[in-house]
């Protein structure tokens, strides 16, 4: 190696070292960047949150906690509009709790609901959303089963926020875990990715800019169901891609298994309308929140099973074989680009933002 | 997409690297720069580097305008930020760049109303939407984006909106370059030259890097291939002794730029006596701010700034950097004090910053196989 | 991009292969008609393309 490549690993050494530190949280306001999904948000829970009431069910850091073959979870959804081209924040209400029991393994068994209402909101809005949380409940085939309403004075809350939890029972045919990577695992993800916040950001009408983007917002719990029948304990582990993406879903496992992952980026399904509005945005569709896609880890000799299982539940077509895990460097995501080079895929720390120039 | 996908051909890649292996000449080392933070991102986010051989390093220049932004004058539009009524809006690189005490999204979440844009037509509309408001747009950019400000700028005087201001940063491309290539510290075989910029200016602003430097420059497209092809242009002249200005994106940047962009620009800017540069001082005639006909959308003069100068951080080496003179990994505090978390210093946080760009994609030691 | 339609004396409403549209500023190019490719960067047409 020459010397410069010696000194360049030395600071890269350095640079990780720095990095496994644990995280201290020293923030002095909480700003727009902890909830975005990526590094703040990580500092907030590793150095406020856990320290203080983090037990061995919380640091898992799963999607949902386990207690007794039982698994719970909670959301709450803050999405502005409220509405938008293919859901609403019903919608998203109860497919993203259905979703992180289903990525724990558990078949959803029930779930509360919680309205914090803004003063003023029309009662067509509310009852448009009531209606839309009762079909997709019956769709995903959970029940509500208590709930709690609040008003706050107009301003206070964006025309509604909604909260929920969700219990479901662990299904015997999963042992999912999120620090059973191994190398040589293969990384699957469940459809296109990107929709849902590029809906969303178009949605919001700030960006001169038009696109045929529609919210993914589905339950999962067919993919999850397909994938534990054929692969059953060769499934590792399995993450609702959400806030954050694709990419904060594949970091956050790399860390907790401690294992490295390459991904190939030609093989990563993405539309064009999604590609070409991110493109313009400055955005890469790899950290846009999805709502109704996931990415599964599988021992190798399982991979094509799983796949086939996966790409025939509903919504699932274009479900893809997109990496592998691998044993070095240990917590690092990287891309093999199309055009054949490398670059590293990290966390990003707060929300994409745009390129100017 | 198809007319970008035939440029991102990996085929072609891997035989202009072919080429490039074949022209350069054993044991004799080639420093290139780029000076334009869409090159840095292309380079980055396709990973160009890995198919260059290890004699070959692209250094990243001053080519981020966000990066050159000193802290003082974002201090300044955190000013403006938190003036009464104001809606403040930027593009969304500027909104974690840290002044003398907090970014652009710390004074947002201190209650000021900032807002990201990705064009300066959506600020004025959120001006005609909001007549009781003052909107302010905070302008950043090399001659790529200031006809784009100065276009809006046209609109607004013409529609007569009152409640719309600009408060620009707008540099040009010439003098750092120029600043860079006067600098004694300085080792660099060859340019590639700017491609959104060229589009406006041409390629005739730059004959002086021959002329008067013996350094080649080809002005390159934004695709992979474009930078590969540029590279081997580059070490072709090097290699044959030959030193001039080439255009390998001629299918869009006419020799002469686009005239009617020069016009508007000579309209609505005109030139600072000089401009202070983050890492790279004081340079003369680089920053532009609104003409005479335009001084009453200028919110420099419409409000209260500040202007006071802050020394960049002991620690921050990032003019270092920015002139291509170390590398982003050997400044001292690189990964380290200086993180994408905690920035010290504007390259590492803009995209386009050649410390965040390494940081982000660059960071893994490539002689390392991945097992 | 392509050129969709005019909205107006130097605005027009661009889309590419993928029904990506939005609003650009041509004042730079010219006289745009339906068809035409431009190349756009934050919001304004730099130069046209063949």
């Amino acid at each position: 190696m020459s010397d410069t490549s010696t000194r360049e690993s030395e600071a890269l050494a350095l640079i990780e070292r720095v990095r496994a530190k644990p995280a201290r949280f020293k923030d002095d306001q909480i700003t727009m960047a902890h909830g975005a999904g990526g590094k703040a948000t990580q500092t907030l829970i590793a150095g406020l949150f856990l320290p203080a009431f983090g037990g061995e069910a919380l640091r898992e850091l799963g999607d949902a906690g386990v207690v007794d073959g039982l698994a719970l979870t909670t959301d709450s959804f803050v999405v502005k509009p409220i509405r938008f081209p293919g859901g609403s924040i019903g919608e998203l209400a109860v497919n993203g709790t259905v979703n992180d029991l289903a990525v724990a393994g558990a078949c959803p068994l029930a779930l509360t609901l919680s309205f914090v209402l803004e003063e003023g909101l029309a009662a067509d809005d509310l009852r448009a959303e009531v209606e839309a949380i009762a079909a997709a409940a019956a769709a995903a085939g959970v029940e509500i089963v208590a709930g709690d309403t609040k008003v706050v004075e107009r301003g206070r809350c964006d025309s509604m926020y909604v909260t929920t939890t969700g219990l479901g029972k662990l299904d015997p045919r999963a042992s999912l875990s999120t620090g059973s990577l191994r190398p040589g695992d293969k990384i699957l993800v469940s459809g296109s990715i990107g929709e849902h916040g590029t809906a969303v950001m178009l949605a919001r009408g700030e960006f001169e800019l038009e696109a045929p983007v529609e919210s993914d917002t589905r339950s999962l719990w067919p993919a999850v169901d397909a994938l534990l029948d054929a692969a059953g304990p060769s499934l590792r582990c399995l993450r609702d891609a959400t806030r954050g993406g694709v990419a904060s879903a594949l970091n956050e496992l790399a860390q907790a298994s401690a294992v490295a992952m390459v991904v190939r980026e030609a093989a990563v399904p993405v539309r064009p309308p999604v590609a070409g509005a991110c493109e313009i945005l400055g955005i890469d569709p790899m950290y846009v929140a999805n709502e109704g896609v996931l990415v599964a880890f599988v021992a190798p000799e399982a991979a094509d099973d799983a796949l086939a299982a996966l790409s025939s539940a509903p919504g699932c077509e274009a479900a893809a074989e997109i990496g592998e895990v691998k044993t070095d460097p240990p917590g690092m995501v990287l891309v093999e680009t199309a055009f054949g080079g490398r670059r590293v895929m990290d966390l990003l720390v707060g929300d994409p933002l745009p390129r100017i120039c | 997409m198809k007319y970008v996908d035939e440029y991102r051909d990996a085929e072609l890649g891997r035989v202009l690297a072919g080429e490039i292996v074949a022209t350069v000449e054993p044991g004799r080392e080639y420093k290139i720069m780029e000076v334009c933070g869409g090159h840095t991102h292309t380079i980055y986010k396709y990973g160009v580097d890995d198919l260059l051989p290890a004699n070959v390093e692209l250094v990243h220049g001053p080519g981020c305008p966000v990066c050159v932004i000193p802290m003082g004058r974002v201090d300044d539009g955190i000013a403006v930020a938190h003036a009464p009524g104001v809606i403040f809006t930027c593009f969304g690189d500027m909104m974690r760049v840290p002044g003398g005490s907090g970014t652009l999204l710390d004074a947002k979440a201190r209650g000021a109303d900032v807002r990201m844009v990705y064009s300066p037509l959506d600020a004025l509309r959120i001006a005609r939407e909001n007549p009781d408001r003052e909107v302010v747009f905070f302008a950043v950019g090399f001659e790529t984006t200031a006809p784009s400000t100065a276009l809006t700028l046209k609109r607004a005087k013409a529609e007569g909106i009152r409640n719309f201001s600009c408060f620009s940063n707008h540099v040009t491309i010439v003098p750092p370059l120029r600043a860079l290539l006067e600098s004694p510290d300085l080792r660099l075989d060859g340019f590639i030259g700017p491609g959104h910029v060229s589009t406006v200016v041409g390629a005739r602003p730059f004959e002086f890097i021959p002329a008067d430097y013996g350094k080649p420059i080809v002005i390159s497209g934004f695709e992979p291939l474009d930078l590969l092809q540029s590279v081997y242009m580059v070490l072709r002249q090097l290699v044959e002794g030959r030193c001039e200005v080439e255009n390998q994106y001629a299918r869009v940047v006419p020799d002469d730029g686009n005239p009617a962009a020069l016009a508007v620009l000579e309209e609505v800017f005109e030139l600072r006596p000089h401009f202070e540069w983050r890492g790279l001082g004081f340079i003369s005639h680089s920053g532009l701010k609104l003409s005479e006909a335009y001084r009453d959308l200028d919110a420099e003069l419409r409000f209260e700034v500040p202007g006071v100068r802050v020394a960049d951080p002991k620690a921050c080496q990032c003019g270092e950097v920015l002139k291509g003179v170390i590398r982003p990994w050997e400044c001292k505090v690189f990964g380290t004090a200086c993180t994408p978390e905690r920035p010290i210093g504007t390259c590492m946080v803009s995209s386009e910053g050649a410390c965040a760009a390494y940081y982000n994609y660059g960071r893994f030691a490539r002689e390392r196989e991945v097992v | 991009m392509r050129v969709v339609a005019e909205r107006d004396a130097g605005l027009a409403l661009c889309a590419d292969e993928a029904g990506v549209k939005l609003d650009v500023m041509t004042d730079l190019v010219g006289a745009v008609f339906p068809g035409d490719g431009l190349l756009v960067h934050a919001g304004v047409a730099l130069a046209r393309l063949a």
